[in-house]
């Protein structure tokens, strides 16, 4: 279990670093500070994943939970390019099952209209 | 990846969240979610009986906005678990907005994004098991403890 909080501590020490570097750096062009703020910066989406798998449509959110958590694992092995895709295909699936939640209700209204119609 | 299109459009979010999300409190507190009440419902749970990890999320929230906290439970465990951790997400990712600071990518450290799917699917398979310590995971009712609130509640329904 100390391993784990170590790495955790490691891990907010270093967000910790990144954030106040960012504030520091603000919206600098200069590219060091660009890579810097990329390396911390790659979203997972795993607040919205969540958000949609709980409070509209469970398939693609569980998708969007799964890319969100290969994005955490590509980081820590230092595959930027690989946790950048991830995170992409996270943030598309957190829309898709938004989208296709949203079109479900709007069916079921539809339905419910007709259907109060007739 | 924070550009400042990317941060203009969060502030947006969070302009919309703050406008949106009173009014559904307001309303999730106020109008009890019933089977003939007109909030959508669960898709799949319309189209297959069973329960999605979400089912009874909406019960859950209207039964813990009028403190019962007991039934709020009985209708989703799951969310009313996870309600404190989406809340401290949502609170910091906020608080950098306001201060003007880009919020960090990731709201949540790396490990809840594990747990998350473990739980989330093992939640969903155990609250679809019709035995019994399993069945208690599914959305039901319990005997209203307090029968005074709730004729408060219903009075102009």
């Amino acid at each position: 279990m100390s391993g784990d909080y170590q790495d955790e501590d490691d891990y907010q020490a270093e967000q910790r670093a990144r954030r106040r570097a960012e504030r520091d750096y603000g919206d600098d062009d200069d590219y060091d500070s660009l890579a810097r703020r990329d390396i911390g910066n790659v979203p997972n989406y795993l607040v919205p994943a969540i958000l949609v798998t709980l409070l509209c449509c469970w398939p693609a959110g569980i998708v969007a939970i799964v890319y969100a958590a290969q994005v955490d694992g590509k980081m820590r092995s230092g595959d930027y390019a690989a946790a950048r895709s991830a995170s992409n295909n996270a943030k598309i699936w957190c829309w898709v099952s938004f989208g296709g939640g949203l079109l479900a209700i709007v069916g079921w209204i539809g339905v419910a209209v007709v259907a109060g119609l007739s | 990846m924070a550009t400042a299109k990317d941060l203009q459009r969060q502030r947006l979010l969070l302009v919309l969240g703050l406008l949106a999300g009173p009014l559904t409190v307001f309303a999730l507190a106020r109008f009890p979610p019933t089977a003939d009440s007109w909030y959508p419902g669960c898709m799949f749970h319309r189209l297959t009986g069973l329960h999605c990890p979400g089912c009874g999320a909406t019960r859950c929230v209207h039964a813990l906005l009028n403190g019962r906290l007991l039934q709020a439970v009985a209708y989703n465990p799951l969310l009313l678990a996870l309600l404190p951790v989406l809340a401290y997400a949502g609170v910091r990712w906020a608080i950098d907005i306001l201060r003007g600071i880009a919020p960090p990518a990731r709201l949540l450290p790396a490990w809840t994004s594990r747990v998350v799917i473990v739980v989330v699917l093992a939640f969903w398979l155990a609250r679809n098991l019709p035995w019994h310590p399993f069945s208690l995971l599914a959305p039901h009712e319990l005997a209203p403890p307090v029968p005074a609130v709730v004729d408060s509640q219903a009075r102009s329904d």
